[in-house]
């Protein structure tokens, strides 16, 4: 299935005349087809395949969108700190969505996938973290907004040093004995603008 | 391999979520003597169980309503986080106003849940454990029981009635969704109850919604449908 959000997405820049709920809509339903695909293939209902969906598109001068279903989040800043690392007031967030409990969120998978599939509009992002439900709890403060302490170690750790380095250096922080107090997954994706 | 350099600080959830667990529990005069002392004793488990449990210790939220004394029921353990929780010690007295417990532990829950959409903190479906020797006493316990009923049927609670030794099995199905039956304790054995409950209930503070409970009820309790 994140082959085929992927292959829908990369579509965007030469779509630009369909508007975006419509064509993001179409890509989701696509990639989700070819989940169902899967599961009759494997012989699974598609309830074995539920999974929520954080995903985001940026063009290279930072304009794009995130689109999401359920909980996890993105946050992506929209400006530079003077050291060049980035600034996280003012961040744009894709906050998550869950039920009346905590631990009932949607689905792609679901019936009603679209009614919760929730896009937004991103302009000039200069970094971006997209994260499951656990990694969620750490980056956003209970009102959504963006914790500035957790992202700005992230995004500057990362932006200096290489990319296997700093791939360790995150996973060995997410599964350190104070964040694994969370047991829900933590999945980080970080991305910057060059 | 290091850790992302001051990360280490940051790594504190917003507002860790909370698996309520409101007990109701039967202090009336007959349970006086033994009961009540396994009983108490029962609690210190749990207070043990749940503070030892890194996840409940943090997730977990307990409240114990007790009925009994002047015939009534009242809030013993306002709502607090598994990490203060301090069993209390509870004196069997008085009759068993059953119907009134589960009124109140309801209505506890539902302001409990309220605060804490206020303050923005997320929680999975409250848990309701009645313990009873007896049967209820209250005129109008069957509506209560139909209040918790129906609590349990709209998902709104999991309900656990629990009959010790002498207890109607019938009546406080009553409080239960039909066909979920009733927990049976055999002798005396609220230790290895209340340590149950604790990992159960940690362990539905972890688990996505809907997923099957893998934790087996200890022997000395038995399920009756």
């Amino acid at each position: 299935m994140v082959r085929a959000l992927l292959d829908n997405l990369r579509g965007v820049s030469s779509t630009a005349s369909v508007p975006l709920v419509v064509w993001a809509t179409a890509a989701v339903r696509h990639a989700r087809q070819c989940l169902e695909e899967e599961a009759v293939r494997a012989g699974l209902p598609l309830s074995d395949y539920h999974t929520t969906v954080v995903a985001a598109v940026l063009l290279p001068q930072g304009d794009g969108f995130v689109l999401h279903i359920g909980d996890g989040a993105a946050a992506a800043s929209v400006s530079l700190a003077e050291d060049g690392a980035a600034n996280w007031k003012g961040a744009s967030v894709s906050a998550p969505e869950n039920g009346e409990y905590a631990n009932e969120t949607f689905f792609v998978t679901q019936r009603c996938w679209a009614d919760h599939l929730r896009i937004t509009p991103l302009r000039g992002v200069t970094s971006i973290l997209l994260m499951t439900d656990g990694a969620a709890g750490f980056a956003l403060h209970a009102d959504g907004s963006p914790k500035a302490g957790f992202c700005e170690a992230v995004d500057r750790h990362l932006r200096r040093v290489n990319h296997a380095d700093g791939a360790k250096a995150l996973a060995a922080s997410l599964a350190s004995e104070k964040a694994t107090h969370n047991p829900d997954d933590k999945t980080l994706v970080w991305a910057r603008r060059y | 391999m290091n850790g992302i350099p001051g990360l280490e600080a940051q790594l504190e959830e917003n507002t860790s979520q909370r698996t309520p667990c409101i007990l109701v529990l039967d202090a009336s005069s007959s349970m006086d003597g033994k009961r009540i002392q396994s009983l108490n004793d029962g609690l210190m488990a749990f207070e043990e169980a749940l503070k030892a449990d890194p996840v409940a210790r943090n997730r977990v939220a307990v409240s114990i309503v007790c009925i009994g004394r002047d015939n009534l029921a009242q809030v013993m353990t306002p709502w607090t986080d598994a990490m203060h929780f301090q069993a209390p010690t509870i004196y069997a007295n008085g009759s068993t106003p059953l119907g009134a417990g589960a009124r109140l532990a309801l209505s506890e829950l539902e302001s409990y849940k309220a605060s804490l959409r206020n303050m923005g903190i997320p929680y999975t479906r409250p848990w309701v454990l009645i313990v009873s020797d007896g049967e209820p006493t209250d005129a109008d316990w069957e509506d209560a029981a139909e209040e918790m009923r129906t609590a349990a049927v709209d998902k709104k609670a999991i309900v656990f009635p629990l009959a010790v030794e002498g207890a109607s099995t019938e009546k406080l199905a009553a409080f239960n969704a039909p066909g979920k039956g009733v927990l049976r304790l055999h002798g005396l054995a609220f230790r290895e109850l209340f340590v149950w409950l604790s990992a159960s209930v940690s362990s539905a503070s972890q688990a996505a919604a809907g997923t099957k409970m893998q934790i087996e009820a200890p022997r000395m309790i038995t399920i009756e449908t």
